[in-house]
């Protein structure tokens, strides 16, 4: 029987938010688990534990992913970016700053996933339009229902950081 | 829930993953993008003994384009294939496929092996492949061979696969010079699985359908190729009288079962009602030259 067995235990590099760490695990634990457990960090949110809801949504080697669909030793050798991650020292990041303004978000669960995801989004595509960032958070979701706001809230972000302005401010 | 223990390997030669997967006979599973396997095994519907992973194999992650195809390793993502000039303009229907498959964080993981192995009859890549006629090859203890879909896929979720064999390729034929394609979905969201999908590529010769190639999803226990449908198609010019034959011919062929989302008389008319929807788009693609 399965459940008798017992997984087998692997030393893991991770690089986290810049920072070196090796830990031993449990083959069977998940990425998002030793994120949340053995390293402390409980920004990243488990909602559905099957990739449906991203509240799990980290950066792995340069792209998002749901940390509850991968297993901790997949990552050996990873870098990888949590929204711990994201604002600086003394300063929120430019998208957690519009999430403020806009009203993104009510009690606040889903934000670490949609900011996670909408970062690594505006890495790959600057500056992109209304339908791309409903495309890029439809694996996201939000139970208090604030999408419009979020996707406001990305759009503005995405004009800041790229130095654009919006059509209706251009002179 | 978490998953139930297991022993845990990342080899490095396909050999080395094939003694493994020999040497656990039965008890052990393939782990590629864990997109489909993962959630199982939260959920403990799957509990194998032992899993070997594909990730730290070199050789499995290249599109390269050889002889009119594009041989697209097993492990390449979806998110690789949505993206890849080389897809979108050898085999557009291929990445506009991928491009119907979950959201980022899935697509960034699933790779298209996984996807074809796990054969779920409402995913898109099976759906293609087998529209496409694509070939399929397999490396087991016994060396390589070649599959075709119709001996590749079985039913809901089985294969032809053996516990010891491993998928580690596809070859999709490169899309002829002025022909359209489409992908058709019925989802209750953007994205999900389709209740009842359509995927067509469709080739034009003065107005005259001279080659289709057409996949149902959702509405099967395996992908559907409905050659007949083809067959009634080919040489002919796409009428609305025609469409509704087709169309008819479809929501006939199909065996589609009830669940949650939708009945199977739903299903069955909605079978139809894509395939049109996907051989409409196909053709004022193919019309306008767009490849
Ligand atoms: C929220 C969510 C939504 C999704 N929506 C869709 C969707 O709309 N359309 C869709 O098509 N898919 C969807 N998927 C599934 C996704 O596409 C998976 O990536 C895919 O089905 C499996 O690929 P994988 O690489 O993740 O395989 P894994 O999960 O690693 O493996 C799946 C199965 O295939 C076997 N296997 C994997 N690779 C091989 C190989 N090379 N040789 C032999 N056997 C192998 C494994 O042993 C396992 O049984 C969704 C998944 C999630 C979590
Ligand atoms: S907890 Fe990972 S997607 Fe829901
Ligand atoms: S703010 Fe509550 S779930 Fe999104």
């Amino acid at each position: 029987m399965s459940a008798m067995n017992k997984s087998s235990r692997h030393m893991i590099r991770l690089q986290v938010n810049g920072q070196e760490s090796e830990i031993e695990v449990e083959a069977r634990r998940l990425l998002v688990d030793v994120i949340r457990e053995d390293l402390g960090l409980t920004g990243t949110h488990i909602g559905c534990e099957h990739g449906v809801c991203g509240n799990c949504t980290v950066i792995l080697n340069g792209e998002a992913v749901n940390s509850c669909l991968v297993l901790a030793v997949q990552a050996d050798g990873a870098e990888i970016t949590t929204i711990e991650g994201l604002g600086q020292q003394g300063g929120l990041h430019p998208l957690q700053k519009a999430f403020k303004k806009q009203h993104a978000l009510q009690c606040g669960f889903c934000t670490p996933g949609m900011l996670v995801n909408a970062y690594d989004l505006l890495k790959k595509s600057p500056n992109p339009g209304r339908e791309d960032i409903k495309g890029a958070i439809a694996g996201n979701m939000c139970r208090c229902g604030c999408y419009d706001n979020i996707v406001e809230a990305i759009e503005g972000a995405a004009t800041e950081l790229s130095g654009k302005k919006k059509p209706s401010e251009a002179p | 829930m978490k998953p139930a223990p297991f022993n845990y390997f990342a080899p490095e030669s396909l050999k080395e993953a094939i003694t493994l997967l020999e040497r656990n006979h039965g008890t052990s599973k393939i782990i590629a993008g864990g997109q489909s396997l993962l959630p199982l095994m939260n959920m403990r519907l799957a509990t194998p003994e032992t899993l070997i992973d594909l990730r730290n194999i070199d050789g499995m992650k290249q599109i390269r384009e050889v002889n009119g195809f594009l041989e697209i390793g097993a492990m390449v993502t979806h998110q690789r294939i949505m993206t890849s000039t080389l897809v979108q303009e050898k085999c557009p229907l291929l990445a506009e496929a991928a491009g119907h498959i979950a959201h980022r964080q899935v697509r960034n993981r699933g790779t298209i092996g996984g996807s074809v192995a796990h054969a779920d009859p409402a995913a898109e890549f099976p759906t293609v492949v087998t529209a496409l006629d694509a070939d399929i090859k397999i490396e087991g203890p016994g060396g390589e061979h070649w599959l075709k879909p119709a001996e590749f896929f079985l039913g809901f979720m089985m294969t032809t696969l053996q516990p010891t064999d491993i998928l580690t390729a596809l070859r999709v034929p490169v899309s002829p010079p002025r022909c359209g394609w489409s992908v058709q979905e019925l989802a209750r969201k953007e994205n999900f699985f389709a209740i009842a999908g359509a995927v067509c590529l469709l080739q034009l010769s003065q107005n005259r359908v001279v080659d289709v190639h057409l996949g149902i999803m959702g509405c099967s226990p395996a992908p559907l190729k409905p050659l007949q449908a083809e067959e009634t198609i080919r040489g002919q010019e796409l009428t609305d009288d025609l469409l509704a034959k087709v169309a008819d011919l479809i929501s006939e062929q199909v065996e589609p079962e009830s669940d949650l989302h939708g009945t199977k008389a739903y299903r069955r008319a909605m079978a139809g009602v894509v395939t049109k929807r996907a051989l409409k788009e196909a053709h004022h693609r193919a019309s306008e030259g767009r490849q």
